[in-house]
């Protein structure tokens, strides 16, 4: 019966397994696709902020103002610039709060270091944390209770009751 | 008549909150037991009180009592009923009031909890939760007053805000409240049992249940809350680094690591500095979040409208952040770790590690949402941080989450032996190899995307063997078959595989993320009438556009008409038709997709303009690959939470917990 069992199990870790494989391949169609070929203009108001609808992007705000930014870029395209320079061109009129992606300069320098220097900070923290508590704590009580036991209202108090008896 | 009624229960609602934070301490300085019941009585109360206000203004929303302000501005004649009932929670000042009833209902179900084991911290948990409740009470009732009435009543009102017209408006901010307000509880909890030094592991017992709940709601809340931004504003995705989701989000990552790392607190008696620390932070940063977007100090898709409230929160804030730090550093000596950490490479070491890069994710959340208003403040120019700096940032701080997800379960308590890590390790790795070498073949050529998969794979399978592991040795030991042998060793620990089914909910969402950041793609196409174009494999042919009848009453709806062929076969698979709904009194256009596709390549399609009567129109594709896999992830995790959760005491064991619970409480303090 053991036996049977055992290999009843192996079988359903194998159709698991073929399962989860046959998911990933259902995920396939979905990247044998090339990217069709893309509107410039749109894709540049993509990487705008719009003037008028708080929180959104160019490309996706419907007002009349957005529109008219949207013209802007077609024409800009159209006099033969770059994805590149109509980004620039919005930047040095509007300043860098219509870029999508804040700028990597001294005006965001705080923006990008901090997360990087909090990490780094935290992770120092820690590992000072590690260190003290390894030194501290009382291990004669770390071996003589076990572990899960403190879980337990009853336990912990009996806990602090030997405490103070002792 | 009733409105008016609701309005002076909010009145009392406000005084029993401070009768409550008076009595309760007051009763445990004198050791009164009278008067600590009556604070508890009185804190209770607030649930009804609240609740009539609440009645009262439905009343008016319901009966289109417009001489009322607040039913003017939310609801009009021809606002259906449905929705006149969820515009109490529709614009500030009725959302502020459901917020304090659904804050009032845990206090009210704290109140009547049992408190056998807990008993010395519950005067000091009636007076926290009292002051809380009591200052939002007041906020409602000062600044933000429902109930105030116009001179000379309009004869319609604006109607509800169209965005807030989806299903996932319903209970969107009902759960984000419950979230939010349902994190009051721990709080209480730990602010008690610093005030009275009961700090070993009372609190967390008592409220880690609750810090779940609160957990849950605000995670089940953002997820509508993206499934609400999918199909109502039209962006194609599903998450867009708004502020107002933000916020949230930064509280759930800071409570996610409360979550977890009470359990180090309750298994080894360790970091008991760091769970009060994180508990705070919790707060803290829930409360925060609720005065940014309240006050309008950020601007983003939803927030509301400026207003004074601002200053007070701050206020409210200081006082908050100074009452935590007072109590917290008057009550270090009584923090001290009980064990000694063995190793770093232990369940508690790595714990730690995932505690913080939890919160290095919520810190990179939070400076990027306060950023604009900083360098306004400092440089005076406000600078946007949009998506991409959250993506590169906090994206790989998550995937690192994913990892640890992955090796956290092998680590055991104490030390843990590299050799058993590794043999555990093998079969899983061995399945991320093979997964990526399919996917690579299958044209998943991306380095970042396809470690990314390798990773989400390898921690699939991981989780999923901590099931097969578990059951077998079930199987072994008592014979059972592998069903049973699962639903056993799921109903005999919960909390740990209720926690490894949400486990594995995120890694799907993680998968869905991963292939809709990296192979999402998004055109526009302006088309002629009659003629086509291909995206994604499919061919659109535009048929015109045409009027019809609006979903409701105060808009007119323009519906564009594509026919979506397979490109290769030539055959029709279905009509497409999303639309543009204008609403003229509130001057808003609502863009709203039309969806199609498979289950993994989701098609999402917008109608972005016309020209010359639809003669030609434009329209937006987006090819969202995978998307699918973050709801049902959601949904696992939902699931998930509910088998942690779900009381299903098991009868030898309850019978010895109450024991154990009626010695615990019977000696004195």
């Amino acid at each position: 019966m053991n036996a049977s069992t055992r290999e009843r199990e192996k079988r359903g870790f194998w159709a698991g397994l073929c399962a989860l494989f046959a998911v990933v391949l259902m995920a396939m169609p979905a990247f044998a696709q090339a990217p069709a070929p893309d509107d410039e203009t749109y894709h540049i108001a993509k990487k705008l902020n719009c003037p008028t609808c708080a929180g959104r992007n160019l490309a996706d705000c419907p007002t009349e103002t957005c529109a008219q930014w949207k013209a802007e870029i077609k024409s800009q395209l159209d006099q033969g610039k770059n994805s590149q320079e109509v980004l620039d061109y919005f930047e040095a009129r509007f300043g860098s709060t219509v870029l999508q992606e804040p700028p990597k300069d001294g005006s965001t320098a705080i923006l990008w270091a901090a997360p990087v220097g909090a990490a780094v900070v935290f992770f120092i923290g820690a590992a000072l944390v590690m260190m003290r508590v390894s030194k501290r704590g009382t291990p004669a009580l770390a071996t003589a209770i076990p572990a899960p036991a403190s879980a337990d209202p009853f336990v912990s108090q009996l806990e602090e009751d030997v405490k103070k008896a002792s | 008549m009733f409105t008016d009624l609701g309005h002076l229960s909010v009145i009392l609602a406000l005084l029993a909150c401070l009768y409550a934070a008076v009595v309760s301490p007051l009763g445990a300085v004198r050791n009164d037991d009278r008067l600590v019941q009556s604070g508890r009585v009185a804190a209770f109360m607030t649930l009804p009180l609240v609740l009539i206000g609440c009645l009262g203004l439905w009343y008016a929303l319901i009966t289109h009592d417009f001489g009322v302000q607040y039913v003017a501005d939310v609801s009009s004649i021809a606002t259906p009923f449905f929705f006149r009932v969820t515009a109490l929670w529709g614009s500030q000042n009725g959302s502020i009031l459901f917020w304090c009833l659904i804050m009032a209902g845990f206090v009210a179900a704290a109140m009547v909890k049992d408190w056998k084991t807990d008993r010395p911290l519950l005067p000091y948990v009636t007076m926290t939760m009292a002051l809380v409740l009591g200052f939002f009470i007041f906020i409602q009732l000062a600044l933000t007053n429902a109930f105030v009435r116009y001179d000379f009543p309009p004869a319609d009102g604006r109607g509800l805000n169209p965005l807030l017209r989806h299903p996932g408006m319903i209970i969107h901010p009902p759960m984000l409240y419950a979230g939010y307000t349902g994190l009051l509880v721990p709080f209480a909890f730990c602010v008690a049992s610093l005030i009275t030094r009961r700090t070993d592991n009372l609190w967390l017992i008592s409220s880690r249940r609750w810090t779940l709940v609160g957990w849950a709601f605000l995670g089940a809340g953002l997820l509508l809350g993206g499934r609400w931004a999918h199909d109502v504003l039209g962006w194609g995705g599903y998450w867009g680094w708004d502020p107002s989701e933000n916020k949230p989000f930064i509280t759930w990552l800071i409570a996610t690591a409360f979550v977890h790392s009470a359990m180090i607190q309750e298994k080894r008696g360790m970091f008991k500095n760091w769970n009060v620390f994180l508990m705070m932070l919790t707060f803290a940063s829930m409360f925060f979040g609720t005065a940014f977007i309240r006050s309008g100090l950020l601007t983003s898709v939803h927030a509301f409208a400026a207003s004074d409230i601002g200053p007070w929160f701050m206020g409210a804030m200081l006082v908050i952040l100074i009452a935590c730090a007072v109590l917290w550093l008057t009550r270090l000596d009584t923090l001290h770790s009980e064990n000694k950490l063995e190793s770093a490479f232990s369940r508690e070491g790595i714990f730690l590690i995932q505690n913080v890069l939890f919160l290095s994710t919520a810190f990179t959340v939070f400076i990027g949402t306060m950023f604009p208003i900083l360098s306004e403040a400092i440089a005076g120019e406000k600078i946007t941080v949009g998506p991409p700096f959250y993506d590169q940032v906090a994206g790989p701080q998550m995937i690192a989450l994913v990892l640890i997800m992955g090796v956290a379960p092998l680590l055991a308590w104490h030390k843990a032996s590299g050799r058993a890590v590794w043999r555990q390790m093998i079969g899983s790795l061995i399945f991320a190899v093979v997964v990526m070498g399919a996917l690579f073949v299958g044209g998943v050529t991306q380095l970042i995307p396809l470690l990314g998969f390798g990773l989400c794979a390898y921690t699939l399978a991981q989780t999923v063997m901590e099931f097969v592991r578990g059951a077998r040795a079930r199987m072994k030991g008592m014979g059972e078959n592998p069903f049973v042998a699962t639903l056993r060793l799921a109903q005999k620990n919960q909390r740990r595989y209720g926690g490894y089914i949400i486990h594995i909910g995120i890694v799907l969402m993680a998968v869905g993320a991963i292939g809709k950041g990296f192979y999402g793609t998004d055109v526009i196409r302006n088309v002629p009438l009659n003629e086509s174009f291909n995206v994604a494999g499919y061919e659109f042919v535009y048929r015109g556009i045409r009027p019809v009848q609006c979903e409701f009453d105060d808009c007119q709806t323009m519906q564009g008409m594509l026919l979506m062929k397979d490109a290769a076969t030539g055959n029709v698979i279905e009509g497409l038709f999303p639309h543009r709904d204008f609403y003229p009194i509130q001057q808003h256009t609502a863009t709203i997709p039309f969806i199609s596709g498979t289950f993994n390549n989701e098609i999402y399609v917008l109608l972005a303009g016309w020209e010359n009567n639809g003669a030609t129109a434009s329209f937006q594709v987006y090819v969202n690959p995978l998307i699918n896999w973050i709801w049902v992830g959601g949904v696992i995790v939902i699931l998930g939470f509910f088998i942690a959760f779900w009381p299903m005491p098991d009868k030898a064991p309850a019978a010895v917990r109450a024991n154990a619970r009626s010695m615990a409480g019977a000696p004195a303090k």
